[in-house]
């Protein structure tokens, strides 16, 4: 045996374990997704039976899409803006070395660390109509109107009250990276720009945010891809209800897949939300890529 | 200027604590809650707890089964960790260090594709192949599943921390006669040590917390987790909230323990693979 096959097989003995592992519980049942979503695959015991694009059809017709998509987007725009815009005002305020900055950075943190779970019944308590925290504390200032929404529980309110969930958990998650672009730029940057006379808002425009773009980049990218897959707060929360009002793609891909045993259909709507994600994050990564400066 | 530094600072403080209250007010309310009885609990539920009720926990750890709980998810987040670190270290280590073998970068970005690949469509394939395969609703099955989910980004982790040290050191040691067994054991894996660290809290903290997995993968009470236990605790119990949210504390309190004594490192390790992407 050659040395080259040799070293070949040394190389093979380290990968092995993780790629064994990775192809069968990973990248085989992805690709075999791909396969699935163009059969009328009822589960245990039946066969797939190939359909073309008969999912494919059907999803367009459904009613429950449309929900998902809208819910998706609302999910989307307003935990971007909001959760970016939030972790943004922190960053820059704890970038400044102030007396008890990390301990403000290190409370901030905190909720990215809990379980949905736990965060789900937190919230579903503060949020619920009979003794519920909001409630209470509406009712105790006056504001009748206010205390008598069900904010998980009335379809207006209910897909922004998982918003505010999700950016009350994540906004500390932003905000560490946006910190840690902070910490990249240049101090003589800064002070060069004072020389020329360059007041705190000048500084902002022109210095700190174009230079903070690739930390843009990045909580831009992961905030618009968690909030496209989101189960977790979704399920917890609301279930889908009422009346599948709140249904996200992550919801209703497990209420098809596993309640009605629709393996085949379930699989053609998680493709087209791959296909989706795909695409938004290229195009997204795209953009912003342009925005970012060299220095 | 000294009074509007002052002012500024002032200005800056206040909208600092306000955003800190609303952060930590919904946890002070579990806790509050939690040690409180629940008729007092019924009488005003935002009444400070008098007398504190710690009863709850009791009542909560047995009648949530949390013993149980607790050590399914020691055990699926203890082998799941081994299981990733023990297979990624060996599988990035190749990647990085071998470099006659041609097919080491393909190798590599096959690794790389799960991190853009959204788990979502092999979800119900997935579901299907693990019956088959006598794994569904087995521990091992689970964290055969966290490996397979966790290596990605932890062949990624490693693969940079890796190419950071110099090659110089591996032709040394293979002068000196040292096998890539070696040379890995002795030399490298050691030198990586913060990458380790890094790589096990960020999968630790995703596993621990995790409740979709085994709510998908799992259906018996016997193998429920902490997260999922807590899920069907509420199922039982829905209106005890002191009891629920003395489970809910206890389920949080590992972590937050671990928080206070490796802030640094956790903050830095679960957003490792965001900035150093």
């Amino acid at each position: 045996m050659s040395e080259k096959k040799r070293e070949l097989l040394r190389f093979m003995m380290f990968v092995l374990p993780a790629m064994g592992i990775y192809s069968l519980f990973y990248a085989y049942p992805i690709l075999s997704g791909f396969y699935y979503s163009f059969t009328n695959w009822n589960g245990f015991g039946d066969t797939a039976l190939f359909n073309g694009l008969d999912n494919f059809i059907e999803l367009v017709h459904d009613e429950l899409i449309l929900i998902a998509i809208k819910n998706n987007i609302i999910l989307s725009v307003v935990i971007i803006i909001v959760q970016n815009a939030l972790a943004l005002i922190f960053a820059i305020l704890l970038n400044k070395k102030m007396k008890g900055h990390t301990i403000f950075r290190a409370v901030f943190f905190i909720p990215v660390l809990l379980s949905t779970a736990v965060i789900g019944y937190i919230w579903e308590y503060i949020f619920s109509p009979l003794q519920g925290v909001l409630h209470v504390i509406f009712n105790s200032l006056g504001f009748t109107t206010l205390a008598e929404i069900n904010w998980l529980g009335d379809p207006t309110y209910a897909i922004y009250s998982i918003c505010a969930v999700v950016i009350w958990q994540f906004t500390g998650y932003s905000m560490v990276i946006y910190i840690a672009g902070l910490q990249t730029i240049p101090k003589d940057l800064y002070e060069a720009a004072e020389i020329d006379g360059a007041g705190a808002w000048h500084k902002l425009k022109q210095i700190t945010i174009p230079l903070l773009a690739p930390a843009f980049t990045i909580n831009m990218m992961i905030s618009m891809i968690g909030c496209l897959k989101m189960f977790d707060q979704v399920y917890l929360l609301t279930q889908g209800g009422p009346a599948h009002q709140t249904e996200v793609f992550g919801t209703l891909i497990y209420g098809i897949a596993f309640k009605s045993q629709r393996l085949g259909y379930g699989a053609a709507i998680a493709m087209v939300l791959t296909i989706a994600i795909v695409l938004i994050s290229t195009i997204q990564y795209y953009f912003m890529r342009k925005r970012e400066v060299e220095y | 200027m000294k009074l509007r530094a002052i002012r500024n600072h002032f200005s800056m403080y206040v909208v600092l604590i306000l955003a800190a209250l609303c952060i930590i007010s919904p946890l002070c309310i579990m806790v509050f809650t939690s040690v409180k009885s629940n008729a007092d609990y019924i009488k005003d539920p935002l009444g400070l707890p008098n007398p504190l009720f710690i009863k709850n926990y009791a009542l909560a750890w047995v009648n949530g089964g949390l013993l149980q709980n607790a050590m399914n998810s020691l055990i699926l987040t203890g082998g799941s960790i081994l299981a990733i670190i023990g297979t990624g270290a060996l599988a990035a280590f190749a990647v990085a260090r071998f470099r006659m073998v041609k097919i080491a970068p393909i190798v590599f970005a096959v690794f790389v594709a799960g991190l853009i690949l959204p788990g979502q469509v092999g979800l119900i394939p997935l579901f299907m192949q693990m019956q088959e395969m006598g794994l569904y609703n087995t521990q091992i099955g689970l964290i055969l599943i966290y490996t397979a989910q966790g290596l990605p980004i932890t062949i990624f982790i490693f693969t940079k921390f890796y190419n950071s040290i110099p090659y110089e050191i591996d032709e040394s040691a293979k002068i000196d006669g040292a096998s890539m067994w070696t040379l890995f054991f002795k030399i490298i894996f050691p030198l990586v040590l913060p990458a380790t660290v890094t790589n096990i809290i960020f999968n630790m903290i995703g596993i621990w917390n995790d409740f979709f997995n085994p709510l998908i993968f799992t259906s018996d009470a016997s193998h429920r987790t902490l997260p999922l236990g807590l899920v069907a605790f509420k199922g039982q119990f829905s209106t005890d909230w002191p009891q629920l949210f003395a489970a809910s504390t206890m389920i949080a309190l590992p972590i937050l323990m671990l928080y206070i004594f490796l802030q640094r490192f956790m903050i830095d390790g679960l957003t490792a693979g965001a900035i150093k992407g």
